[in-house]
């Protein structure tokens, strides 16, 4: 991560000055913090904040964490999230274990506190739902179980109550350890599968509460590794449930909230071009050196990170563009490279120019007519991003790692556009809601296989390997294995020998649909016998990622005709059964091929292209190269 | 870098936000108020984020004192002095 500069300006007076010093240093304890996230460091960034004035926050909280265990080292990783984000956190930590005593009580020290955000965690071993006890009486169990449930969903209903605060309530964690071992998913009713029920039950009630939000701590500490959620020395010493390691991202987790809360969402992501939305500078490598690409390295970094994007477009977030270029270039890569998802329409404004980018940052505000705190700027330039952070504080400026393959994370972890729902601004999105709408009728109205796949709007493009497509067909033959007919492995050099030999041609399948673009995902080799006008299918191979669209037809199709226009006349090839490759088995019959011999497990099969020349279904289109 | 000995008193300052001063060799939960039972469980967190460690719980429960954490970290977890 950079560091970020600091403001120093000889022109403020003494006040302000070290007003400025204290926020300086605060962002430095901030910024220690998020790169090694021990407790000590929240602490420091925590004493940090308390040297800054109360007008650096925008906003203030008081949060109330409650729960069967103890909560107190998360206070200090939920602080520094709000020093971080401007939100001036007020904590109370209930006493151990009294979470429904306080809950229940309406002069309880909890509302006396008044919280405006409560959390409340309770641990299934907390209240006997532990596994061991299924072994005991099982029918009581349950029956005990059960009742602690109704009233576990009573006193969250009493949290709902309090329409003033937001309460989130933690799930179960369903731990990886289950006493029937790998009989688990045998079984209908065992520990695991309660868990799971109590969660479904737990989110289905509470689904739509306006002021009642599940934290799904049981995906979190998934994603965190549930081996390492607890450290049991901690648990036996002191009731902690969560190891010290995985606090920094459940008090992340749980800021979340908070900051949706407290109404700072963001409205609009600022975007840089060069390296930040694609690979290459057009300046320098001129708009057919740009590099997007939905599957081949260092292109597809790009591509997910635009996936990303394209999401928040379509949860409302607005997409701009601030970007040093000459305009009429960038939009020639924006309208025309193949791979951009993101197009001019996804882009309410694009200051596409020379100016300087603050300026430039302003102008897409006020073009919005919406704040500058409204905004997030992303730019791979650490001078760019330190220069808007410094000259325009209001905005927020991402810190995009110089590990170009983190970028798509970068989005997928940020706090800047939660929402606890969908705002004004989104709904007005008309046209969007418009799109989804009919997408979802065409599944739902499709009553034939054929008309879904008409919907699908397939576009395949078919021809003789190029030379940028070498990895990746090398790819293909290294890892396909259920629709591949002889399983033949090549490497790349070989490959590269198929694209030089006049005795093989090396075709490439790439496929697209209305909703998505599946990439290069089939290829066919075959050997010519021109003398003898056979044309041999050494292999022919589809990715696992466009089976059952039925492109293979459409791909046999073309070689045959192809195989027709060079006057040849039987079209044979082999399948060697493995015990993955089933979807290929009937590939040969189903299109006309007949059985002419059989060699240890393989069969060989001949199309004589006088009776019959394979076609392409009508619904598939065949796009020009 | 500092000395272990530096590095430990600055740690644990912190952690129980006070001055580096006031402590000694003999520091410990008797004598600082501030190291509660609490702020023991962030130190132990602490120590094992700094150095790279695993505390073990019957270490956890001896280590009273600074010059106690000090040589049980050299001669039971190896960090280098």
């Amino acid at each position: 991560m950079t560091k970020r500069g600091r403001v120093g300006n000889k022109a403020m007076s003494k006040p302000q000055q070290r007003i400025q010093e204290a926020i300086n240093q605060l962002q430095t304890c901030v910024d220690a913090y998020t790169n090694n996230l021990s407790p000590g460091k929240a602490l420091h960034a925590q004493r940090a904040g308390q040297a800054v004035p109360d007008d650096y926050f925008v906003r203030n909280s008081r949060v109330a964490l409650i729960g069967s265990h103890t909560l107190e080292p998360l206070v200090s990783h939920l602080e520094v999230n709000g020093l971080e984000h401007r939100i001036r956190l007020n904590v109370y930590v209930g006493p151990y274990n009294q979470y429904a005593q306080e809950i229940l009580d309406k002069s309880s020290q909890l509302w006396v506190f008044d919280p405006d955000v409560i959390f409340l965690s309770v641990t299934p071993d907390a209240v006997g739902i532990e596994s061991w006890r299924l072994f005991q009486d099982k029918q009581e169990t349950l029956k005990e179980w059960q009742k602690y449930k109704e009233t576990f969903f009573e006193i969250v209903d009493e949290l709902g109550r309090h329409m003033e605060s937001l309460s989130v309530v933690a799930n179960f964690e369903i731990p990886s350890y289950s006493p029937e071992g790998i009989l688990s998913t045998r079984r209908r009713n065992d520990f695991h599968c309660w868990l799971r029920n109590f969660n479904e039950e737990l989110v289905d009630r509470y689904r739509k509460a306006g002021n009642v939000f599940v934290m799904d701590i049981d995906g979190l500490t998934a994603s965190w590794g549930k081996m390492h959620t607890r450290d049991p020395k901690m648990w036996y010493y002191g009731r902690i449930a969560y190891a010290e390691k995985i606090l920094p991202l459940l008090g992340k987790s749980l800021f979340r909230y908070i900051y949706a809360f407290k109404g700072l969402t963001k409205k609009c992501i600022v975007l840089d071009l060069d390296n930040t939305l694609w690979k290459g500078i057009i300046g320098e490598d001129g708009p057919d050196g740009i590099k997007i690409d939905p599957v081949n390295y260092p292109g597809v970094e790009y591509y997910e990170f635009q996936k990303r994007l394209l999401e928040l477009y379509h949860r409302g977030i607005l997409l701009a563009v601030c970007s040093k270029n000459n305009k009429a270039d960038a939009l020639e890569v924006i309208n025309h490279h193949p791979h951009m998802l993101l197009r001019e329409e996804h882009f309410s404004t694009m200051q596409i120019n020379w100016q300087p980018k603050e300026e430039n940052i302003k102008e897409i505000a006020k073009e919005l007519n919406i704040g500058l705190d409204s905004l997030v700027f992303i730019d791979d330039n650490p001078v760019e991003a330190e220069r808007v952070r410094q000259i325009l504080p209001q905005v927020a400026v991402v810190n995009l790692s110089t590990n170009t393959a983190l970028y798509a994370q970068t989005i997928e972890d940020m706090i800047y556009f939660e929402t606890l729902q969908l705002t004004e601004a989104d709904r007005v999105r008309g046209a969007l809601y418009k799109a989804n709408k009919e997408r979802k009728a065409a599944y739902q109205q499709a009553k034939t296989l054929e008309q879904f796949l008409n919907s699908l709007e397939l576009e395949v493009t078919i021809h003789l390997a190029k030379v940028d497509e070498l990895d990746r067909i090398s790819q293909l033959f290294q890892r396909t294995n259920q629709f591949n007919l002889t399983s033949r492995r090549y490497s790349k050099s070989e490959v590269q020998n198929f694209c030089r030999l006049p005795l093989f041609r090396l075709y490439t399948l790439s496929v697209r649909d209305r909703y998505s673009t599946h990439g290069l995902t089939g290829v066919a080799l075959i050997v010519c016998s021109n003398s003898e006008k056979i044309w041999r299918i050494d292999n022919f191979l589809l990715s696992c990622r466009v089976l059952g669209l039925t492109v293979e037809k459409a791909f046999l199709a073309k070689i045959a005709a192809d195989a027709v226009a060079c006057g040849i006349s039987i079209l044979c090839g082999e399948f060697i059964p493995t015990n993955r490759n089933k979807p290929a088995l009937t590939f040969y019959p189903d299109h006309g091929f007949v059985e002419i011999g059989q060699n240890d497990n393989m069969t060989v099969w001949q199309l004589d292209l006088a009776d019959q020349i394979p076609a392409s279904d009508s619904y598939i289109k065949i796009m020009e190269d | 870098m500092d000395s272990l000995n530096i590095r430990l008193r600055n740690l644990m300052a912190n952690v129980f936000e006070v001055s580096p001063d006031i402590i000694s060799e003999s520091t410990s939960p008797k004598n600082l108020k501030e190291w509660d039972s609490f702020k023991h469980v962030v130190l132990i967190a602490e120590l094992e984020a700094v150095f790279g460690i695993e505390i073990d719980m019957d270490d956890m429960l001896i280590l009273q004192s600074f010059g106690d954490i000090l040589r049980v970290l050299v001669e039971k977890y190896h960090v280098q002095s």
